[in-house]
């Protein structure tokens, strides 16, 4: 039962605040397991978490008086300590899923106290790089989204710093473009997975993420490429946002979810709105960008509610 | 419509089977009524196409220089303000939120600028503003204006605060918007029974109270440079820690033991951490009433918090190591302890 639901029958109905608090509480709330779950989580989430950012700290502070062996070798035990709890097969999954992530954590960790003791002149690009790469398979053989999520982050560091401190006169919409596809792969390899019958599952809101983070930088790119249309990668950089916006409102009418369609939505909206403002950069123009944003955003909000209804049975 | 019907009809069995031999509905009008489902996305929406136009239309007002008549910015804002308020109820039928919205923000912005150009008392703005803001959530129709109305309101009480150089009047601003948040969430039951026009606006006005308390809390994270009383924080924390202890005793655990052993455990954060306290009482009331944009909140500045409190902790780096390692064993231990006494429960 939902909320809107209830709050309907209520409207019409004598049931009073007793009676509507037992059917929250039958209906609405979560049950004693649920809480159970969520308590469970929340403390080994939280565990693990400040755990690794204490061990962190420790080697932050400590870091004049060890020696170099002890140093590396520390990190090396660590890694390799979390890393071997994802082959007890007798533990919980979630344990050695988190345990593999720490590990993953830490590796960067490593490269770092590596760079340091060897004066390697490595920049954090290299540190970033070499992290990522390090991780790869790990994300691909624990297909665990925090995991995958960390590997995205990681990902889309390294091609910043890449611009920052590499190529300086790199062009910047070809490194939106790049980003765009790392979050795309979190989007395309589980459903090609999925076309070759191989078991790849990536939660929601993983993908949700992947999704709004491509679209973000999808959009910013839009912006550059708009205010200089003679770059090279302004077309394909054009293609691919319009690919990407068709198949995430694709993907938002075959899932029946709203969330992929509003993104899309106003994605477009701006998109369109840069293009409104470049050729029309006067009053009218500006009188012309509130009319075409107020009413896109009515008629299709208006549409989105209609078709929410009738994807739930309710026209 | 005939499978709203259906949906509905399996609702009114739940409710049936819940509520006793007492329960009466009106059963043909209520099974005629268009559902009211629309989505936190479609919100979303509307309320960055409400942004978004009222950037533009504002850009132009001022590109016309409309900023050279100082009447005419505050009769125009005034006019704004009124339409946003008054238009749903003059049509008598659902308006596009998103207008309503960019009416009431445009209707805001110039009636403040207008105003503020008078050069009128720094109070007498903040005391319109709160007025507007007053009658925004009493007479607005639609949640995404109530919302904004609440922020509104908040707002004003802190540049109430500023204006005055009472900053620490900030801490009772936070204080206020976790307790509104708190009690309407926690007491959903009691406000829908009463079936009045705050029944149908509630969960904006707990949410943007919620929001409200964040923001408050933002404030005195990172403004350095404002004389805030260190030694009032506490009055911050004491809403959250109420709270986050009422949703244990009432949702996960109705036994003495284990709200009193909860109590010390948020008490002790309340003390030192009260941002850190709010944020666990937002998840905790996010989880415990199934509200999940709350709950996500939570979870945001949660990290958000944490991450700050270590930061800006005076110790030196071994110290905080060891409080953030202790922080994880002791979490650690709960977790396996929990784990253990669940399956001594079910075993």
């Amino acid at each position: 039962m939902r909320r809107d639901q209830l709050w309907t029958i209520i409207k019409f109905s004598n049931l009073d605040e007793l009676q509507t608090n037992r059917i929250l509480d039958a209906h609405i709330y979560p049950s004693k397991s649920g809480w159970n779950a969520f308590i469970r989580i929340a403390l080994l989430t939280l565990g693990a978490g400040f755990f690794t950012a204490g061990v962190v700290f420790f080697f932050a502070y400590n870091w004049d008086y060890l020696s170099k062996f002890t140093k590396l070798g520390i990190m090396e035990f660590l890694v390799f300590a979390f890393a071997a709890v994802y082959f007890i097969k007798s533990l919980n999954p979630l344990i050695r899923n988190v345990s593999l992530t720490v590990s993953a954590i830490l590796v960067g960790g490593m490269f770092s106290v590596f760079g340091q003791i060897y004066q390697t002149q490595s920049i954090a690009f290299d540190l970033m790089l070499n992290w990522s790469l390090a991780v790869t398979l790990w994300v691909l053989v624990a297909r665990f989204a925090p995991l995958t999520a960390l590997w995205l982050i990681l990902l889309q560091i390294t091609l910043l710093l890449y611009l920052e401190q590499v190529a300086h006169s790199y062009n910047e919409l070809l490194l939106f473009f790049l980003i765009s596809i790392a979050n795309l792969s979190v989007l395309v390899v589980p459903h090609l997975a999925f076309r070759l019958r191989m078991a790849l599952y990536s939660p929601i809101w993983l993908s949700m993420t992947a999704l709004s983070a491509c679209l973000v930088f999808l959009t910013l790119g839009m912006e550059r490429g708009i205010n200089e249309l003679s770059n090279p990668w302004f077309i394909p950089h054009a293609i691919l946002t319009i690919l990407v916006l068709v198949s995430s409102a694709r993907q938002g009418f075959n899932m029946r979810m709203l969330t992929p369609l509003v993104m899309t939505a106003i994605c477009t909206i701006i998109i369109i709105s840069f293009f409104i403002i470049k050729w029309n950069d006067n009053e009218p123009g500006l009188l012309l960008l509130t009319a075409f944003i107020l009413s896109s955003v009515v008629i299709l909000a208006r549409y989105l509610i209609r078709l929410n209804r009738k994807w739930h049975g309710e026209e | 419509m005939e499978k709203n019907r259906d949906t509905l009809e399996h609702a009114l069995e739940k409710v049936r089977s819940v509520s006793g031999p007492e329960f009466d509905c009106d059963a043909e009008q209520l099974l005629a009524k268009e559902s009211e489902r629309s989505g936190g996305a479609i919100a979303v929406l509307q309320i960055v196409g409400g942004l978004m136009g009222a950037i533009a239309f504002l850009g132009f007002l001022f590109a016309v220089g409309i900023y050279q008549y100082r009447l005419a910015v505050i009769i125009i804002g005034f006019l704004f303000f009124a339409f946003s308020v008054a238009t749903p109820w003059i049509l008598k039928r659902a308006f596009p939120e998103s207008v309503v919205l960019f009416l009431f923000m445009i209707g805001c912005f110039l009636f403040t600028y207008g105003l503020s150009n008078c050069h009128l008392n720094g109070n007498i703005i903040i005391s319109i503003l709160v007025l507007v803001a007053l009658s925004a959530i009493w007479f607005g129709k639609g949640r995404l204006i109530v919302f904004t109305a609440v922020l509104l309101f908040a707002g004003s009480m802190v540049a109430y605060a500023f204006e005055n150089s009472v900053e620490d009047l900030i801490h009772v601003v936070a204080f206020f918007s976790f307790a509104i948040a708190g009690w309407i969430t926690m007491n959903e039951s009691k406000i829908l029974a009463r079936r009045t026009h705050l029944s149908s606006i509630s969960d904006s006005i707990a949410l943007a109270f919620v929001f409200a308390g964040i923001g408050v809390m933002n404030l005195m994270n990172i403004s350095l440079h404002i004389p805030f009383n260190p030694n009032l924080l506490w009055i911050s924390g004491l809403a959250p820690l109420f709270l986050a202890v009422q949703t244990i005793y009432r949702r996960v655990d109705g036994s003495v033991p284990a709200t009193i052993v909860s109590g010390i455990v948020f008490l002790s954060i309340a003390m030192f951490a009260p941002a850190i306290m709010a944020s666990i009482a937002i998840i905790l009331l996010g989880y415990g009433y199934n509200r999940k944009v709350m709950m996500v909140l939570g979870i945001l500045v949660f990290i958000q918090f944490t991450s700050q409190f270590y930061y800006d902790l005076k110790f030196t780096l071994l110290t905080k190591s060891w409080l953030l390692m202790g922080t994880g064993v002791l979490g650690l231990a709960g977790y396996f302890f929990y784990n253990k006494s669940i399956r001594k429960g079910h075993g």
